[in-house]
């Protein structure tokens, strides 16, 4: 899936984007995951450029959150649009994440 | 006389993940012809890849190919889809809701039927003729 990356004060940002389902999340979920085991500890999406997400994708972000949990590292989601943050409060997922407003919020906490 | 047609629309596709992406890109150009909002095209769409994803995973215990039919009604203010495959019978309303189970003991499948359940106005099964039908309908701007 198509995602731009950046580091800001040791927290790798990434921006999937398009949509994160059922066809992308895997590819998603690999990308994602070398980051993290070539040593990525603290890991941010930005979901911006995010338009859709199923819970193909909710499952990608169970499994990254679960691995850095693992490396004792600190994922976190910012930047929903309402459609998407609306799946997270229905599917109860909303609880599992820490999600931010804005980067800056997210970037002060991590 | 009505002035609120009913546009009907059909997609036949075979149980493979290619076939499903076909099908939501050939709803997503409908859903723009018919200018339905983003907002509900949004909730259709999910529940559209959510209910064929369940089908082409779990429906099928042979190794055959088979066809889906998904059959769009669209008014003014509504729009139903109906989803006709002759995999397993498979009620897809007895799967329990996934806040009731702890994240680990979570079956696959199941946040996104939740999903579809409570974005959609109306979500009902039967089984006919071998074929499961799985209707889901939903009040749209």
């Amino acid at each position: 899936m198509e995602m731009s990356q950046r580091e800001v004060n040791n927290v790798l940002i990434l921006s999937p984007k398009g949509n994160l389902d059922f066809n992308q999340a895997t590819s998603f979920q690999e990308t994602a995951t070398a980051f993290i085991e070539n040593g990525a500890k603290k890991v941010l999406i930005n979901f911006t450029e995010l338009s859709f997400i199923s819970s193909a994708g909710l499952r990608v972000l169970i499994v990254l959150a679960k691995l850095l949990q693992q490396k004792n590292g600190t994922f976190a989601l910012a930047l929903m649009n309402d459609q998407i943050l609306e799946v997270f409060s229905i599917s109860g997922f909303e609880k599992l994440f820490t999600i931010y407003a804005s980067e800056e919020e997210a970037l002060k906490n991590m | 006389m009505s002035n609120d047609p009913v546009k009907s629309y059909e997609i036949v596709i075979k149980n493979s993940p290619e076939e499903v992406s076909k099908a939501i890109y050939q709803f997503l150009s409908f859903c723009n012809e018919e200018k339905i909002s983003l907002a509900s095209i949004y909730k259709l769409r999910l529940a559209m890849e959510e209910i064929l994803v369940n089908i082409i995973n779990y429906s099928f215990q042979d190794k055959n190919q088979h066809e889906l039919l998904i059959r769009i009604n669209s008014s003014a203010d509504n729009l139903t889809m109906e989803f006709i495959d002759d995999g397993i019978a498979f009620d897809p309303l007895t799967v329990p809701d996934p806040q009731d189970i702890p994240l680990e003991q979570r079956k696959p499948g199941g946040v996104g039927i939740y999903l579809v359940k409570t974005m959609m106005d109306v979500f009902k099964y039967k089984r006919i003729d071998g074929n499961n039908i799985l209707t889901v309908s939903k009040k749209i701007t």
